[in-house]
């Protein structure tokens, strides 16, 4: 345990101590960070003030360890204006004084938007990478479109619909089942539906003023 | 700690800064602490705004905002060592005035009374967090 912790141990059993240093430390780290983030972009505090549409002695205020009058909508502005996100979280009582021993200038930097790792890398994978390197299928879903394109007869085509929802399902893995055992699942479902011989697809049967599968239909009625 | 910290001993007086803090309310000792230990850790390079010049040349004021606006006297060193600060007393600002009224002179008076006897201060005696007020 360090030096400052092992002090505050003893101090910090009494609440009104313990909260009023946690107030000091939260005014030094903020104010602290907006300072750290404008040199970061190399910004004046007049640029800064333009682009948040305060005023620079305001901004030298809030750049004080000692401001305390903070708002969440005068940080949301600041955060627009670095293009960082606004985090406020509640803390315990010793990450509050771990991070305060922590502070650097390095802990305080954060990258805008537009050098954000992440999403710049996402960037490139949506490109050219993609492209070059196209996903390859799992065995579950090339069998569920072998399943499609090879078994199905190409009359069959109005009950498609029915067959791709399933392979959709198929697709997603359930719990505890793997989507190949899911697959043969699909498939006796899918085989179900398919039309016996003699029987006429939807749309042929609408075409001739038929009910589609009315041998079906009638049996089971 | 990165930083030493000191108090200047009068000798008279004793360590003055230790006698003034006492006095002070809870919450402001919590925040006097807080700023110190802030010293102490960071220095003052990194942290904006945590000590302020008073017009007296190698006289510092650390601010401690707050209904009562605490402004103890430092300086840095004295002497070759530039990692250490030493407390020469304790102050207020009321309306833009100290109290005691000439603290940046005494304070400089102290510093110099330092610079010639070195082995007038002592480690930094904690402001007491625990004590009720």
């Amino acid at each position: 345990m360090s030096e400052l912790m092992e002090t505050l141990r003893a101090e910090f059993q009494d609440e009104e101590y313990r909260h009023s240093y946690a107030e000091e430390c939260l005014n030094t780290m903020i104010a602290t960070q907006i300072k750290v983030l404008r040199e970061q972009r190399k910004m004046t505090q007049e640029a800064l003030a333009e682009k948040t549409g305060m005023k620079q002695p305001r901004l030298s205020v809030m750049e004080d360890a000692n401001y305390s009058s903070w708002s969440i909508n005068t940080l949301k502005r600041l955060a627009r204006a670095f293009d960082v996100a606004l985090a406020v979280k509640f803390e315990a009582f010793s990450d509050v004084i771990l991070d305060f021993e922590s502070l650097s200038r390095a802990s305080l930097e954060r990258p805008s938007f537009e050098d954000d790792v992440l999403f710049q890398s996402n960037k490139v994978t949506s490109s050219a990478k993609f492209r070059k390197h196209p996903r390859k299928l799992s065995d579950a879903e090339r069998s569920a479109m072998q399943g499609d394109l090879l078994t199905m007869p190409l009359l069959e085509w109005p009950v498609r619909q029915p067959a791709s929802q399933m392979n959709r399902e198929a697709l997603r893995p359930e719990k505890g089942v793997s989507p190949t055992a899911r697959n043969v699942q699909t498939e006796k479902e899918r085989v179900a539906l398919r039309p016996e011989k003699g029987e006429v697809p939807t749309t042929i049967a609408a075409q001739n003023g038929g009910t589609p599968y009315a041998n079906r239909i009638s049996s089971a009625g | 700690m990165k930083w030493a910290i000191y108090d200047y001993l009068h000798t008279e007086r004793g360590n003055l800064m230790k006698g003034w803090s006492d006095g002070l309310q809870k919450k402001e000792r919590a925040k006097l602490n807080q700023k110190i230990d802030t010293l102490a850790v960071h220095g003052t390079v990194l942290i904006p705004g945590i000590v302020a010049p008073t017009g007296v040349n190698c006289i510092f004021k650390l601010k401690v905002q707050g209904p009562v606006k605490l402004r103890p006297m430092l300086c840095e060193g004295p002497g070759t060592s530039e990692s250490a600060f030493t407390f020469l007393l304790g102050a207020k600002e009321v309306q833009s005035k100290y109290e005691p009224r000439r603290a940046p002179q005494t304070a400089a008076e102290y510093r110099q009374d330092l610079i010639n006897h070195p082995e007038r201060r002592g480690q930094h005696e904690r402001v007491n967090g625990n004590t009720q007020g």
